[in-house]
């Protein structure tokens, strides 16, 4: 039965535009259809196949979306969209059907009330979550200046809502409020938000994961004196943990974030500091927690030709400075300067550039300290041929074991964008790679090498046809080597059939050799696509 | 080594400012335009055509700020055309010289922008020399993002480092250069790659636009050989830099620079919760472990690193016994005294960060005369606890407080074990836990024999390494 799946999914992608294209008026268009086919037939082969990721068969995604626009009653409009997917290929989804999307909005210039699939955002650290829920806006002079609500669950699938699933999470709900006044210079918002795990959820669910609630009370602001932008945001968290067989504890915590970005006296800034607590740990915004983050940069133009840039920037984590932990602090610096026009040559560039990386942990069971320059030459060798060549020495310490290790990356890189007769255009890139990685344990380099080659043709009106190839090494000093080839050859277009139609077919190959030829292996993709709208 | 940067800054800033195409008229005596930003953009940037899409319009308005001076007396007025010098509009106007515009374009058409700034003396800008045209062209921001996204995989792929950091933009939101070695050491940990993502969203968040999938990926260690796949759901975020989109924050479970962890991703996809997720270690291995799933998640949890496995102490050693199998430590028998030494350690991870040893201790004076057991010492300078459970995967997460431990411990760490009970051990770097599923030692005194120590015992550890007390 499985197999037949992809060619029916085909036939009725290939057979539903003319009956919705009937549905269309000719007054107005309120009926919008789109579909998304790939059918892909696979062929692993090798003694070392079970290692690969895909299995020798037909697999197809048919992902076609509904979308319906009305107005009515002055300045009222309706609009909703339904998009649904069938597969029966579990790389991309281990359900055979699922719901994408099922949103509807009802709004005019004042008013919006949205249901369904809806992003409820308030701000970074409050709220920014896909819900599945209902929420109003009213606006209040324009779209700047509102008050805004969103109510729902957090349900990743649709089914989760009213069938229980192996695999899915604790039910979790949420929702919040922003508010926002913004004029010419400043902009400022109000939010709250609050999650809540569902104590009603089956047995199963709560033996595995313990229950929370949250609510996150956040004020955003941004400033722009002159041609400056300040921007930032102040939160603060309650979150109640809630395990099934032990007493509630409560937590609080705190986040803080100010950048500053603009151009002052001619030089480019950006300035940025951040601080999440510990404890601080949002369930529907998002935060890296615990940790303190410092980050500066600033470049300008010096003359004509020379450019300077500078950065450092500065995090740790374990805020609390507790002993139980082992402090981490990452630094780094960037200096670099470039240099157009270098020797009388229109597009000869130059970079150059260093780095130094500092990883220290207060114990010192860690202490390194990377030093990195980057050597970047550019230049336009003919009419249509661009070069580049990039060469980086990295010198790596660690002080803790008493051993440094010298790695080194070189790559080049031609490339070459030409026109051809009939509108056509052709592009082609070849570049070349290495990467000696200096083993201690070996005492040794390992190196890895690449090499690619793409050629592409196209012309106006979305014919595109090429083919590319990826080669690429792993020499280790001990253990075992190993080569992989990739080859690609693709063709697109677009057929004038009807609606905005695209096609596109695909071959794959990828050889994985090793030194030990158990374990070698092919994979083959033919890969169809078709796509279309009306 | 602090300073250096700050140095480095102030001679930046020091610099002469040369005068750039975008100064407005040269001479000294006439006003000009000595910054000017459109839409967020620097004049430096701006290019005779500018294009933009509609997510950078505030409110459907396109604002145009900046700052005008004069030599002689105070700018006056500032002037603004969109129709290439047919009509003016006047700006409006701060007694600094700063001046704010803001006007509806129309998506697709051309605006050609002049400025003109006119002095209390009468003097006035050339408003052709600083002329530039705009165009807003339709949003195609979803289309733009999941180009981006395919590009970027496709060049994470092929190991085309710096490709890739070409499309990452210049204020990605976590650390831009942690990233970038977050990439080089997941292109010499990993000797192939292989990522399937499905596409679940595409939608804008305030100016980010955002793109939620799911992924299946499959990759193998170039240390180990070992094949690794997981399957997981996160977010990225682009913004638009110039005219283009580039790659702006990063959820974890990350599938690009995974060996940055925490320092690449700002935040965690709490939907991720409960699945296993490959992380590369400092020693350039690929694992597997469990994303964070709760309240306590922290981006830069997600490498989190736990240890699990056996150690055992298995001998049987008489007075002066030396048995180089069981112990370089051998068993000491006094004539004198019968005083009876033996101690035997084992370490549950042999490296320079997070072990955990457990020292088996026999050492009695005068020795008893029937079977007393050993002793144990857990980790010197370590709290343990009981934690009254026989299940170690039933174990979330151990008390960060030192107070919860057991206080009745002596000074010499020696604590009796209890065979199938799951204790919490904290020590001033680590977390772990550690359950004794057989803890036998017995002495046998000589009854014509030698004396004769015998320990057989076996313990399953669980080590988180990445200085948490989460076992998830």
């Amino acid at each position: 039965m499985l197999n037949r799946v992809p060619l029916l999914i085909l036939a009725a992608a290939l057979a539903s535009p003319g009956v919705t294209a009937a549905q269309a008026p000719a007054s107005e268009k309120f009926l919008e259809i789109d579909s998304r086919t790939t059918v892909r037939m696979t062929q692993v082969s090798g003694l070392g196949r079970s290692a690969s990721f895909y299995r020798s068969g037909t697999y197809a995604v048919e992902e076609p979306a509904l979308y319906f626009r009305k107005s009515f009653a002055q300045d009222w409009r309706t609009s909703a969209e339904f998009r649904p997917r069938f597969t029966n290929d579990k790389l991309t989804d281990q359900r055979g059907f699922s719901i994408e999307t099922l949103s509807m909005e009802v709004r005019n210039s004042s008013r919006i009330f949205s249901a369904g699939d809806y992003f409820a955002v308030m701000s970074q650290y409050s709220m920014s979550q896909l819900i599945k829920g209902a929420a109003y806006q009213r606006n209040f002079r324009n779209e700047e200046n509102y008050l805004r609500a969103a109510l729902g669950s957090f349900d990743g699938q649709w089914e989760y809502l009213y069938k229980e699933d192996p695999n899915e999470p604790m039910d979790r709900r949420g929702g919040g409020l922003r508010g926002q006044l913004a004029r010419d210079k400043y902009r400022m918002g109000l939010n709250w938000a609050f999650v809540q795990d569902d104590r009603q959820d089956s047995v199963r669910q709560r033996t595995r994961e313990d229950a929370y609630y949250q609510n996150v009370g956040a004020l955003d602001w941004e400033w722009r004196p002159g041609t400056l932008t300040l921007d930032g945001e102040h939160a603060a968290m309650v979150t109640t943990r809630a395990p099934l067989n032990a007493a509630r504890t409560k937590n609080h915590g705190h986040a803080n974030r100010i950048r500053i970005q603009g151009n002052l006296l001619g030089t480019r800034l950006q300035g940025s500091f951040e601080n999440v607590a510990k404890d601080f740990t949002p369930l529907a915004g998002s935060a890296s927690s615990d940790r303190r983050r410092y980050n500066l940069q600033a470049d300008r133009r010096l003359t004509p030709l020379w450019r300077a840039f500078a950065k450092f920037s500065l995090s740790h984590d374990d805020l609390e400075g507790s002993n139980l932990k082992t402090r981490t602090t990452l630094t780094n610096y960037d200096i670099g300067v470039t240099r157009t026009k270098l020797f009388g040559r229109k597009n000869l560039e130059a970079s150059l550039a260093w780095r130094r990386s500092q990883t220290d942990t207060r114990n010192y069971t860690r202490d390194k300290t990377s030093d990195r320059l980057q050597v970047n030459v550019s230049d336009q060798l003919a009419k249509t041929l661009r070069g580049s060549i990039l060469f980086e020495p990295t010198l790596d310490k660690d002080h803790s074991r008493g051993t440094d290790a010298r790695h080194y990356f070189y790559e080049v890189r031609l490339s070459d964008r030409r026109r051809l007769p009939k509108s056509w255009s052709m592009n082609t890139t070849l570049s070349g790679r290495e990467r000696d990685t200096d083993n201690l344990v070996s005492l040794g380099y390992d190196r890895q090498r690449g090499g690619a080659l793409l050629l592409d043709f196209s012309r106006p009106g979305g014919m595109q046809t090429g083919a590319e190839y990826d080669l690429s090494t792993t020499d280790l000093h001990t253990g075992t080597d190993s080569r992989t080839d990739r080859g690609r050859a693709f063709f697109e277009f677009k057929p004038k059939v009807f609606g905005d139609m695209t096609s596109g077919l695909e071959y794959n190959l990828a050889r994985y050799r090793f030194s030990d030829p158990l374990r070698n292996y092919d994979e083959h993709h033919v890969r169809l696509s078709l796509t279309w709208k009306i | 080594m602090t300073t250096s940067p700050a140095i480095l800054l102030a001679c930046l800033a020091a610099a002469p400012a040369r005068s750039a195409w975008y100064d407005f008229a040269k001479n000294d005596s006439a006003p000009e335009v000595v910054e000017l930003q459109v839409a967020g953009r620097q004049m430096e940037n701006l290019v005779d055509v500018l294009e933009m899409f509609p997510d950078e319009l505030k409110g459907g308005k396109l604002v145009v700020r900046g700052k005008a001076s004069t030599t002689r007396g105070s700018i006056g007025a500032v002037l603004v055309s969109v129709d290439g010098g047919a009509n003016f509009t006047k700006a409006q106007l701060e007694r600094s010289g700063a001046f704010y515009f803001d006007f509806s374009p129309t998506i697709e058409r051309e605006h050609e922008f002049q400025i003109r700034a006119v002095d209390t003396t009468g003097r006035a800008s050339d408003p052709k020399a600083g002329g530039f045209k705009i165009l807003v062209l339709p949003d195609k921001s979803r289309e733009e993002a999941l180009a981006l996204f395919n590009k970027l995989l496709e060049l994470y792929k092929k190991r085309d480092r710096a490709g890739f950091m070409a499309l990452v933009a210049e204020d990605f939101e976590g650390n831009r250069a942690s990233l970038e070695e977050g990439l080089e050491n997941d292109f010499s940990s990993l000797s192939s790659i292989d990522i399937v993502p499905s596409i679940l969203r595409i939608g804008k968040v305030g100016g980010v636009m955002e793109l939620e999938f799911s992924f299946v990926r499959r990759v193998q260690s170039r240390t180990s050989g070992k094949v690794l796949s997981d399957n997981s759901r996160t977010v990225m975020g682009f913004i638009r830099q110039g005219d283009e989109l580039r790659l702006y924050s990063m959820a974890a479970p990350l599938i690009f620079g995974v060996a940055a962890g925490g320092e690449a991703a700002t935040s965690v996809d709490a939907t991720a919760g409960g699945d296993k997720i490959l992380a590369v270690t400092a020693e350039g291995d690929v694992v597997k472990v469990d994303q964070q799933q709760t309240v306590g998640a922290t981006a830069n949890q997600t490498v989190s690193n736990i240890v699990t496995g056996q150690l055992s102490i298995v001998c049987a050693m008489a007075t002066g016994d030396t048995n180089t199998n069981c112990s370089s430590v051998a068993l000491d028998s006094r004539a004198a005294t019968r005083n009876l030494t033996y101690q035997q350690q084992r370490h549950a991870r042999d490296m320079n960060t997070g072990e955990v040893s457990v020292t088996a201790h026999f050492n009695e004076h005068p020795p008893a005369t029937a079977a007393t057991g050993c002793v144990w010492v857990v980790e010197p300078n370590s709290l343990i606890r009981d934690l009254g459970v026989s299940d170690p995967s039933s174990v979330k997460t151990v008390s960060s407080d030192a107070a919860d431990y057991e206080t009745a411990i002596p000074a010499n760490g020696e604590v009796r074990l209890v065979a199938g009970r799951v204790y919490a051990v904290k020590t001033p770097t680590l977390y772990a836990l550690l359950k004794a599923t057989t803890a036998n030692c017995s002495y046998t005194p000589p009854g014509g024999g030698p004396d004769v120590v015998s320990v057989n015992a076996v313990f399953e550890y669980r080590i988180q390494l990445s200085q948490n007390p989460a076992f998830y």
